[in-house]
């Protein structure tokens, strides 16, 4: 029953989000701001059906969400979605997160129709707590930096239609290019703190679980690794020290490689590290 | 009694003839009266701008009216034409530029003249200004009636109600407009925002008193000369910079307007490569009204640096342009209705002193059948006096209500009234007044079988439209 409920919720979350992709796009075609309206509440909407999934699947499955692909993606995509409404309000671009919506919700499509296994997978030694908290801060600040990217991509767009002159942009204003630099370093703000804190309850959990904080794990090692280009990051950003197309650029080869290392994650290795 | 336009345009005439006609508005009212006289018209109102010269008019007899307008006006131009060493006024020297139209064609021109769709920038508001200016000074001078006011009134609603409800007037359609709106979709909002203005050129002050008036935080304004620059910040709240602190202008502001007359460059590549290092990256706007430019415009290719210069600008209102001319197709629906509702008006206005009149000769008939009636019976007490009188009113107001409502029924749907009806009509009311008006109700339709198949809508009002002459500027 509670997987039919978990089923159903990822669908209508996927639809949620597609309806608040197409809206937001005639949005801009049109200049309707009911739509724009419309698109934020399905938002939020598809927002809440994720969490109410995650909640059906607790309750179903008395194990810890990440022992399968598909817990591992919902809740990935539950952090995208959080990070993506959160950029919406908090900063005022509508425009951030309709992009991204529809392959989130291809993802919660899939999530639907991947097994869910129903005995435990994960030796019972990795089994704590900090797995949770490890897992979810680490997606929040990948979501968040991810989020950065897709503001630099924003912003590198924008200041080729006004380089180029195309006069389109009078029709269909994005964002200024001042807010788009704005809303950039804000989310690298956020991101770092939590995938600090996500690495920090990592060793955490690696100590409780294998004896030993460190393990030479190459995403283990990456993690760190981009971890630190994140910081120094943040540092040049911090009090308007750095802005601009630079910087954009940087945000989106950073999460660049935060996507190839979760990739080589998940085809390369063989270790207990890949979902 | 039918109205009645003589003018001319930019379309129509060229700016050796307009200049002859373009008096000042001081000498509307006597020339409305001069006019009304000489031309024996029942109202004038006269409209001049720097684009047009209209004399609007109620006449009996619109033929001679426009003829009699037609000679005064080109009166006016010679003697204008002659102080300026022009002689070549012979008499009709003017005919061809003239556009004249009657009627609901009237009508017509003035609503699309109110709706900006005879402007020489399509959809300006400035032209309402403009009519409501020459309304109110024909009215002051008394020279307007019952037909000439509703017509103007009702031609300045439409101008409203189309400027509301499309965008035949939306968008940028000049330089410094342009620039304004530039400013804004690059920014979004201004408020946080700061502008500089370099140079004393006419757009660029436009440009920067409307961001300023669009919330723009701080407007500088830099000039060679200090008092100039405070004698412009001046008129728009901004604040005036000396010449030499350009450089720290640069680092500070996020759009840079420069309209200066110098024949070189004022902002060069040095000083802006300066600027976008101390501004560390942060984008910076520029845009150049001047002719010769202002700005370096290898500036363009600076990473975070963005010129524009006047081309850009014309684009954009070129751009503008052709979307106010999609509107076109709209604003000619909505102007449709609104005639349509003018036309009823009209047409009640038309039989309403015959309905006054029948009305008039109903009372006095009855009048005098009571006065007849209780003389005869001296000792009827005052209830029954008035029992009497109702009862008479009465009687009249029920006969009468018939043969008026067949009266506007007509006159609204300008049906082909055959002569057996024009000859029921003139019987039925039969007077003076009932000659005049049944027989324009019955001129007016009997075009109904001409123009019936040359007018493209079916509504009733194009049934009375007639044109003399050529050159319509519609």
């Amino acid at each position: 029953m509670l997987t039919l409920a978990f089923r159903v919720l990822l669908g209508s979350a996927a639809f949620s989000l597609f309806l608040a992709s197409a809206l937001a796009f005639y949005h801009v075609r049109r200049q309707n701001t009911d739509d724009a309206f419309w698109s934020s509440v399905l938002a939020a909407g598809g927002w809440l059906l994720e969490t109410a999934a995650i909640a059906a699947g607790l309750a179903a499955w008395k194990h810890s969400p990440f022992e399968s692909s598909a817990w591992t993606l919902l809740v990935f995509i539950w952090a995208a979605t959080a990070v993506a409404l959160f950029v919406e309000h908090r900063f005022g671009l509508p425009v951030a997160g309709p992009p991204i919506f529809p392959l989130l919700a291809l993802g919660l499509v899939a999530a639907m129709f991947l097994p869910i296994p129903v005995e435990r997978h994960l030796a019972s030694e990795l089994q704590s707590p900090w797995v949770v908290v490890h897992v979810t801060t680490m997606f929040w600040g990948y979501s968040a930096v991810g989020w950065s990217c897709l503001t630099g991509l924003f912003y590198l767009l924008q200041e080729r239609r006004l380089k180029a002159k195309q006069l389109s942009f009078l029709n269909y204003p994005f964002p200024a290019l001042y807010k788009l630099d704005a809303v950039g370093t804000g989310l690298i703000s956020l991101g770092f703190p939590l995938l600090t804190v996500g690495l920090l309850s990592g060793f955490i959990w690696a100590k409780q679980a294998f004896g030993s904080m460190w393990v030479w794990e190459p995403k283990i090692v990456m993690s760190v690794l981009l971890w630190a280009f994140y910081g120094g990051f943040a540092a040049m950003r911090m009090g308007s020290r750095w802005q601009g197309r630079r910087p954009a650029i940087v945000a989106v080869i950073g999460f660049l490689a935060v996507v190839l290392t979760f990739l080589g994650g998940i085809l390369v290795t063989d270790s207990f590290h890949r979902f | 009694m039918h109205l009645a336009l003589v003018g001319l345009n930019h379309k129509s005439a060229p700016i050796e003839v307009r200049e002859g006609l373009a008096f000042p508005a001081s000498l509307w009212p006597s020339h409305s009266s001069e006019l009304r006289n000489r031309a024996n018209l029942a109202e004038v109102l006269i409209l001049t701008t720097c684009n047009r010269t209209e004399v609007y008019a109620v006449a009996a007899r619109p033929e001679d009216g426009m003829a009699a307008i037609q000679s005064y006006l080109e009166q006016i131009a010679g003697q204008y034409l002659a102080k300026v060493g022009e002689c070549r006024t012979h008499p009709g020297f003017l005919h061809k530029h003239f556009y004249r139209f009657w009627d609901m064609d009237v009508a017509r021109h003035a609503f699309r003249v109110a709706a900006g769709l005879d402007s020489m920038i399509l959809g300006e508001p400035q032209i309402l200004g403009q009519l409501r200016a020459a309304f109110d000074v024909a009215r002051g001078a008394q020279t307007t009636g019952v037909f000439l006011n509703q017509l103007f009134r009702h031609s300045i609603e439409v101008g409203k109600r189309v400027r509301a409800t499309t965008s035949i007037g939306s968008g940028a359609a000049s330089i410094s407009q342009a620039a304004v709106e530039l400013a804004r979709k690059m920014f979004g909002e201004l408020t946080d925002k700061r502008v500089l203005l370099v140079g004393a050129g006419k757009m660029g002050e436009l440009a920067a008193k409307n961001l300023a008036a669009h919330g723009a935080a701080t407007v500088y304004v830099a000039n060679r000369t200090w008092e100039r620059a405070r004698e412009i910040a001046g008129t728009f709240h901004g604040q005036a910079v000396s010449f030499e602190s350009l450089d720290d202008r640069l680092v500070e502001c996020d759009v840079v307007i420069s309209s200066t007359g110098a024949p070189h460059f004022v902002i060069d590549q040095k000083m802006v490569r300066r600027a976008m290092r101390a501004r560390r990256g942060r984008a910076l706007f520029f845009i150049d009204i001047a002719v010769p430019r202002d700005i370096d415009p290898a500036i363009h290719g600076l990473e975070g640096a963005f010129l524009y210069n006047i081309d850009d600008l014309h684009a954009v209102v070129q751009a503008n342009l052709e979307q106010r001319a999609a509107e076109i197709g709209r604003v000619e629906a909505i102007l449709d209705q609104e005639l349509a509702r003018f036309f009823d008006w009209l047409l009640e206005r038309k039989v309403a002193p015959l309905i006054a009149d029948f009305r008039q000769r109903a009372e006095r008939i009855r009048r005098d059948e009571v006065e007849r009636a209780l003389r005869g019976q001296p000792g009827m007490d005052e209830k029954a006096k008035a029992a009497v009188e109702a009862v008479s009113a009465a009687l009249v107001n029920k006969l009468l209500h018939g043969p008026t409502m067949m009266l506007k029924e007509w006159a609204r749907s300008g049906k082909a009234l055959g002569s057996a009806e024009l000859d029921l009509a003139m019987r039925l009311f039969s007077g003076a007044v009932a000659e005049e008006v049944v027989s324009e109700l019955g001129n007016g339709v009997r075009e109904l079988g001409a123009t019936r198949e040359e007018s493209e809508t079916s509504t009733s009002f194009s049934l009375l439209r007639r044109r003399v002459g050529e050159g319509s500027a519609c």
